[in-house]
């Protein structure tokens, strides 16, 4: 017995190691979200070469937009091109200033709508793999970011945190399958709960006594303890309601364009 | 402990381009599972115990980085690690058709694995036609990163002198 033992200790060392991630998994799905030391030390030492990573790409793309495309151009007309290139620098430089600018005034504005206090945020990164719907953005504990935490952007509600180090917090976004926000049908108040299916939101147990149409809007309806009352989630895209059953079917299209997301805001204290 | 302060590093590093280089310049594309591969190179070549401890860390990492509960890709990518380490004894990895197949088999494994775990332990039970809608682009995307990345994996393995403990090149 002890021959076998030790000949196949290998083996059972391993299948002790995948008994113990199997308990780390069991015991982190029944905590409450919260980050380890082994989470906020990877989060905290990767922040600055994420936050980098996309500035030189950023900065990379903005050159080669500005630049590298009009090469060909510039052996016809250098002298044309020279004034073309800085006319257009100047005109993609100013675009980008009205861009940022129209989107931060929205999000200042949906600032000053937002009950309590908010911290705005950027947008570093996003999930390393396609079947999760996770953001980074560049706030984290310095600046009073918690798990569970709200996050919206100007049109709508973006997420809530799960994962937070010192300078950088992981957001779920509300598409992914394993968000549920306690929502409501803005026009006729049918209380629903909106989960994540990849790209829309599934409205589930949502009463068929009160027919839901497509194009209503959906909210949130401050039930379920992260999200404040009446912040935009999505528009109704489509509405089955079965011959039998107690409910109606209901998808929706997020609010927010998460493709497009670059400034957000963490509300880090709601108004009592 | 000579395979973990190499991969560990370098799958930190794939994992930082993918979350920001990826979906800003490919973001149509869906990225590659790197971590995956990685683990997939180490079960040809690494041996069982440093092996496995490196694939159970890079999951964590990957937990990191990706996912909402700690300790799910560890699970996934230690099964993993343990199928292909189990498997190289019967398969010769100079073989051209291995790392296709293997890429292939352990996207599909880590895409099963993934909906098995998340439909027995947590609610997440709509998360299934979603993996299954996007495991033929991932295998795709995954193939043509592994095409890249094994010759580098390989080379720089050699560079920093990590010997292969893949059975078939002792005995030679």
């Amino acid at each position: 017995m002890l021959d076998f033992l030790n000949l196949q200790k290998r083996l059972f060392a391993l299948l002790i190691l995948l008994l113990c991630a199997l308990l780390l998994y069991s015991y982190n799905l029944r905590t409450k979200p919260n980050t380890n030391l082994f989470e906020r030390s990877i989060l905290l030492l990767t922040e600055p070469l994420s936050r980098g990573t996309t500035r030189v790409t950023n900065d990379a793309i903005t050159l080669w937009q500005d630049y590298l495309h009009l090469v060909g151009v510039k052996q016809e007309n250098d002298a044309l091109l020279l004034k073309l290139k800085l006319l257009n620098h100047l005109e993609i430089e100013n675009n980008e200033l009205s861009a940022e600018n129209s989107r931060l005034q929205k999000l200042l504005d949906f600032r000053d709508s937002v009950k309590g206090k908010a911290v705005p945020a950027q947008v570093i990164s996003a999930d390393a793999l396609n079947w999760f719907r996770t953001i980074t953005i560049n706030k984290g504990t310095d600046s009073g970011v918690q798990e569970n935490m709200p996050v919206v952007a100007a049109s709508g509600v973006v997420g809530r945190t799960i994962k937070c180090a010192a300078k950088s917090s992981r957001v779920l976004l509300i598409t992914d399958a394993s968000s549920a926000v306690a929502a409501l049908v803005q026009r006729n108040r049918i209380r629903t709960v909106a989960r994540g299916t990849g790209a829309n939101l599934s409205c589930e147990y949502a009463s068929r006594l009160e027919k839901a149409n497509i194009g209503d809007h959906i909210i949130t309806s401050g039930n379920g303890g992260v999200f404040p009352k009446g912040l935009p989630l999505g528009t109704i895209t489509a509405v089955q309601t079965p011959e039998y059953g107690l409910f109606q079917t209901i998808t929706a299209k997020p609010a927010v364009d998460f493709s497009r997301l670059e400034e957000v805001l963490v509300i880090v204290e709601k108004e009592q | 402990m000579k395979y973990w302060f190499f991969f560990f590093p370098l799958s930190t590093l794939l994992l930082v381009a993918q979350t920001t280089l990826w979906t800003m310049l490919l973001p149509q594309i869906p990225c590659p599972n790197t971590t995956l591969l990685i683990v997939l190179y180490l079960g040809f070549q690494a041996p069982f115990g440093a092996g496995g401890v490196c694939a159970f860390t890079l999951g964590c990492l990957l937990d990191v980085f990706s996912g909402v509960t700690f300790g799910f890709h560890a699970i996934i990518l230690l099964t993993i690690f343990m199928l292909t380490a189990g498997f190289r004894r019967q398969i010769n990895a100079d073989n051209p058709l291995v790392l296709p197949f293997a890429t292939i088999a352990g996207t599909g494994a880590f895409a099963l694995l993934s909906i098995f775990i998340l439909l027995l332990f947590s609610d997440r039970d709509q998360v299934w036609p979603q993996i299954l809608s996007s495991i033929p682009m991932q295998i795709l995307v995954n193939l043509a990163a592994a095409l890249i990345l094994r010759p580098l994996f390989t080379k720089l393995s050699l560079g920093v002198g990590l010997e292969s403990s893949a059975p078939y090149k002792r005995e030679v």
